[in-house]
């Protein structure tokens, strides 16, 4: 382990990650600790639990056997499924609320359990199928001697459990911190109040910070409860995607079912996945003015939306993509200590506290650690934006190469330390070459969440000049032509690099999020 | 004959477990020696302690006469002890090309840019491998593999050279056809080897010593024949 | 392959972008990079890059603005005229808005927690209610413009430390193929059991329905005003996430009818929606229409106090009134000069609601609690 890069990340995910809420920590007094768990609280908090268990039983329903046949079976065009699958995660979870409930009379409590449910799922197909790529060709042939297809299925089963759980609770955790979803989907008949309302409404209130913060602390509470058991699961390597020499086994048969189950799958996934880009470009093209739908009606709603959020689109862009560009060298770093160096799940944990904290507390610290005549310029500036993404999504990439690295064998790395090669050197030539896919998947994940993040950065200058705040702002006016195109330009950007890898790269399974 | 290695006490646990030890032992330099034992006897541990890649919990180290490792006080790092070797899985870099991996060893080892070329070419040539310069590990054979693993453990230019169980996954004849050029090697540059392995048939043919271990303890050591005659 | 010289830095950067970012891409690209030995070593590769990076984007964003303005009013409508206002001063304006799922807060929330340091110099605000509780805490500087003369007291500060203009009216809109807007009368015809289930308002939690719902407690006193709540609260009225969700489920027909903001409804009409608007209250026993200016204010300590004055002059100017009324938003003038003039909306027929602004400010923060816990059950 090399003493100055793990002092220079150590010290980075402090200053950018546990800052802001170390700032807001501060502000808390015994005082405000007072009616933390009254029977309002307990309420709103059995709901998100309820929000929670639902929207992740929908996402392993779906989940699990869309990844299971993705994976493993010869489903016609599985390749282009793959990546497809992801497009529910990758769009913000607003812009599926609004497209389910165009399409469908849905709201209320099962609307948004749906509809969270659908926008998870990706993450327990992606996990499943991980899994059940890494079993590889030998446990699965030996159990089809034993006992054909009945006995693969058995032995796949116990062993890529672990993976899924792990997706539920993930989803689970994606679930109850959502706050826009529930809000809109219950427009319309009883109001479906979950907890992160509450942490909403007391970030409003202006007199006390640190009664905001200790509202946030159930909700922290509950998704660290929930994190525990999913970093554990994961610790089996479930969601590892890098072996040593391993031998696929080649997908299943499925013989005269083959045609069904791909239309099946197709149809599903694509209902999914494409519904809402379908309605955003119904809308983009005036689908739903007195017009209707059309061509020249497209390209004005795209030409405006380029025309208005040119810069914008370029700001999210470059912050996106800098955002990814730190992380990834920084949880390297970060990754190989978690797995490597003792005490390293303690410190797992404690580098996942930025995602757990609610965004629009992180923001107010934000503020709070920067807003000084000495760090002016960097509070204006692009660089503070970029940084709070890098802050606060630091972890999806740890976690990713924490597995990653945990399959590989300590002995490349001893090998090297044989050959004299410094612990730096070991980490950056010998560690990091073979997981560069993994890395980019890390870094495509940061790219996604931060091109698709609003409330973390949103009191920071010039998060006001990202094309997200801009979505947001003009989706308060109405739908219209130029939103919907814009959405679909944010669309395009935020599914560029799993088009481009599908496109040009080697390893395919590797690279979607 | 001069100690290469001399250990004295040496133990290692983990968890309040006992892995190794305690255990005193000698190998004089030049010295091929073959440790053999049941899994889990801490054969490999063994390896690993005078590698330097494992810290005893008590105990000494001598190298060439150097203290190495005192309990946990001293512990000369691994890459400063001069010791090559041989893992059980090969450990091959797999993004590097044979070509690289070699220069890769020989750059930290200090070898200036214009040598090292021709360094690696000698390299490959003694382990038979000419002509796969460009190969990745994942293009190579089982045998090819370990012998690229020999080549990287000896670009370092040991004075030890430490086998964990490499041969293990390869057929007889390929086996014998390696160990028999592992022996040669080391009789060329006059190296202590220490093999570890489960297979007696190993320990007989070129070994100057033997040891048993089980439970972490030595429980016989023999000269054989030929490192009575040595 | 490359010649020496100062294509070299380019192609290593080149080379450095695409190892970073798009990895495996650039093994396809490796006949486009350079040999193993004129990299740079490799540690440095990407934190070469994300230095180059860093400072790229830190030195292209710093401020070297004239002055700066935090402003809540849609961008769409706002952004305009602030332009304008450079074009005409030369003066160098950054501008930061609200995004409107924070409804006002957001900018407020900054202005309190830069308070150490301020950054902004002018607070366009789109309601009143934060800007009196601002001006209470002592965060904002006196300011008598001049071209607030013609504003009616009622929308200024006594300490001049704020000024309304430009308001928005509290009104219902009605879907006219669902309900006859002449059945329409007030505000108590939304917990009327003839309207359960078709009627909505948005949650008053935040942004003019906040205030709304505190204004209620300043004129019709607390009883009157809690009685009104629960009813709205136990009767089956559609709770929305705002007024803009309120005015599309309105005219998309979801339900019939329900509070929302002239300038929502205005947006909704000019979109060609078959929706009208009633003036709740109009009555002479009624209590009348919430007016909700836009509200202007100098900070305090603010860092270019000069252009800051100037900004606000603009801004107050009848011009700038009659630009936002001709808007899509059609905000109402509150210049006695140009409440004559012609307007997209009937507001000779209003009648303004008579209420204590600086009361609704300085009670606002309890009144929300008080929400909070009756709307957040």
């Amino acid at each position: 382990m090399s003493k100055p890069l793990v002092s220079v990340a150590l010290a980075v995910f402090l200053l950018l990650g546990l800052g802001p809420i170390l700032v807001m920590g501060a502000r808390v007094e015994g005082a405000d600790l007072a009616d933390l768990f009254d029977e309002r609280t307990l309420s709103l908090l059995g709901r998100t639990i309820m929000l929670g268990l639902g929207a992740s039983a929908i996402a392993t329903l779906l989940g699990l056997p869309i990844g299971y046949l993705l994976s493993r079976t010869n489903v016609f065009g599985r390749e282009w499924l793959r990546p497809l699958c992801m497009v529910p995660l990758i769009l913000p979870p607003l812009f599926l609320g609004i497209t389910w409930t165009a399409l469908f009379e849905l709201r209320g409590a099962l609307a948004t359990i749906c509809i969270l449910g659908i926008s998870t799922f990706p993450i327990v197909a992606f996990f499943s199928s991980t899994a059940l790529d890494r079993i590889g060709a030998g446990p699965e042939e030996a159990a089809r001697l034993a006992g054909g297809r009945r006995a693969v299925m058995r032995v796949q089963l116990p062993l890529i459990l672990p993976a899924v759980l792990c997706g539920a609770c993930m989803a689970f955790l994606f679930a109850i911190n959502d706050f826009a979803v529930p809000d809109y989907v219950s427009s319309l008949g009883k109001k479906f109040n979950v907890y992160a309302d509450e942490v909403f409404a007391s970030y409003q209130l202006e007199e006390s910070t640190g009664r905001a913060v200790v509202t946030s602390i159930p909700l922290v509470l509950l998704t660290m409860a929930f994190l525990i058991p999913a970093l554990w699961m994961r610790r089996g390597g479930s969601m590892a995607t890098v072996s040593g020499k391993f031998r696929l086994a080649p997908p299943m048969e499925l013989g005269s079912w083959r045609l069904p189950i791909s239309l099946l799958c197709w149809v599903v996934v694509g209902t999914l996945s494409l519904s809402p880009i379908g309605r955003m470009l119904y809308e983009a093209g005036g689908g739903t003015t007195e017009l209707g739908w059309n061509v020249p009606g497209l390209q004005a709603a795209f030409g405006l939306a380029l025309e208005k959020s040119r810069l914008d689109l370029a700001n999210s862009l470059l912050c996106s993509a800098a955002a990814g560009l730190l992380t990834v060298p920084v949880a390297l770093v970060l990754a190989h200590l978690c797995e490597r160096a003792r005490g390293g799940r303690g410190l797992e944990l404690l580098l996942c506290l930025p995602m757990a904290v609610p965004a629009i507390l992180y923001s107010i610290g934000e503020v709070g650690m920067w807003n000084h005549t000495w760090s002016r310029n960097i509070y204006d500036s692009n660089a503070l934006v970029w940084m709070i993404y890098s802050g606060r999504f630091m972890i999806f990439p740890i976690l990713l190469l924490t597995a990653a690295i945990a399959a590989q064998s300590p002995r490349l790395e001893e090998a090297g330390r044989m050959a004299g090669v410094g612990p730096a050197r070991r980490l950056v030539s010998l560690v990091a070459p073979p997981l560069r896919g993994a890395m980019l998947t890390g870094w495509s994940m940061v790219f996604v969440l931060s091109m698709r993040e609003l409330d973390s950065a949103i009191l920071v200058p010039a998060a006001n000049h990202t094309v997200i705040f801009r979505v947001f702002n003009q989706i308060h006016f109405g739908r219209d032509d130029f939103v919907a195109a814009l959405s679909l330009l944010v669309v395009f950007f935020l599914l560029l690099p799993g088009i481009l890898w599908s496109l040009l790269g080697r390893r395919k399974a590797e690279v979607m999020p | 004959m001069s100690s290469a290695i001399e250990l004295t006490a040496i133990s290692v646990s983990v968890g309040g477990k006992a892995l190794l030890g305690p255990l005193d032992l000698s190998i004089e330099s030049g010295e091929h020696v073959v440790v053999l034992g049941p899994s889990g006897c801490g054969k490999t541990t063994l390896l690993r302690v005078i590698a330097g890649l494992a810290k005893p919990a008590t105990g000494t180290l001598l190298m060439n006469g150097q203290p190495a490792s005192e309990g946990r006080r001293i512990h000369l790092p691994a890459e400063k002890r001069r010791i090559g070797m041989l893992f059980q899985d090969g450990a091959l870099w797999p993004h590097m090309t044979a070509q690289k991996t070699l220069d890769f060893v020989l750059a930290h080892a200090g070898v200036p840019s214009a040598q090292r070329k021709s360094r690696v070419s000698e390299l490959l040539a003694l382990v038979e491998l000419s002509g796969y310069e460009k190969r990745k590990p994942g293009n190579l054979s089982g045998g090819e593999a370990q012998r690229l693993a020999l080549a990287r453990a000896l670009a370092c230019d040991p004075e030890v050279l430490l086998l964990d169980e490499p041969l293990g996954p390869l057929d007889a004849e390929l086996r014998l056809s390696l160990l028999k050029r592992i022996n040669e090697i080391q009789r060329e540059k006059g190296l202590t080897l220490l093999h570890v392995t489960h297979d007696p048939e190993e320990s007989e043919l070129y070994a100057d010593r033997t040891l048993r271990m089980e439970k972490g303890a030595i429980i016989s050591d023999l000269q054989s024949e030929r490192g009575a005659q040595a | 392959m490359y010649p020496e010289g100062r294509e070299l830095p380019m192609a290593c950067l080149g080379h450095l972008l695409l190892k970073v970012t798009i990895g495996p891409l650039s093994l396809s690209c490796a006949r486009f990079s350079m040999q193993a030995h004129m990299t740079p070593p490799l540690l440095l590769r990407p934190f070469t890059l994300l230095l180059v990076l860093l400072c790229a984007l830190s030195a292209g964003c710093a401020d070297d603005s004239d002055v700066v303005i935090y402003c809540a009013l849609d961008q769409s409508d706002s952004e305009p005229i602030i332009r304008e206002f450079e074009k005409r001063t030369g003066l160098k304006v950054r501008a930061e808005f609200d995004v409107e799922a924070h409804k006002t807060v957001g900018l407020v929330r900054r202005i309190r927690e830069e308070q150490g340091t301020p950054r902004c110099d002018v607070f366009w605000n789109n309601e009143i209610a934060h800007t009196v509780s601002l001006a209470e805490d002592g965060l904002l500087a006196e300011y008598d413009s001049p071209s607030a003369k013609g504003i009616p007291e009622t929308f200024r500060d006594s300490k001049r430390r704020w000024t309304g203009f430009a308001a928005r009216a509290r009104v219902f809109i009605v879907n006219t193929d669902k309900a006859d807007p002449a059945e329409i009368k007030g505000m108590w015809d939304l917990v009327d059991p003839k309207w359960k289930g078709d009627c909505g308002i948005a949650r008053p939690l935040t942004g003019t329905t906040l205030t709304h719902m505190t204004a209620l407690f300043v004129r019709l006193g607390e009883e009157k005003t809690r009685e009104y709540l629960q009813k709205i609260k136990d009767g089956e009225v559609n709770l929305t996430s705002g007024n803009a969700t309120l005015m599309r489920l309105v005219s998309e027909g979801a339900f019939s009818w329900g509070w929302t903001d002239t300038d929502d409804y205005n947006r909704a009409r000019l979109k060609g929606a078959k929706v009208a608007m009633v003036f709740p209250d109009a009555g002479p026993d009624g209590i009348g229409t919430l007016f909700i200016p836009n509200t202007i204010a100098v900070l305090k300590n603010a860092p270019h106090p000069e252009a800051a004055r100037q900004l606000l002059d603009y801004l107050l100017s009848e011009e700038v009134e009659a630009k936002l009324a001709s808007f899509d938003g059609a905000q109402i003038p509150l210049h006695e000069s140009l409440r004559s003039k012609p307007h997209a909306l009937p507001i000779e027929k209003m009648k303004p609601m008579e209420v204590d602004y600086t009361a609704i400010g300085a009670q606002i923060d309890d009144r929300f609690q008080e929400l909070r816990e009756l709307f957040l059950d």
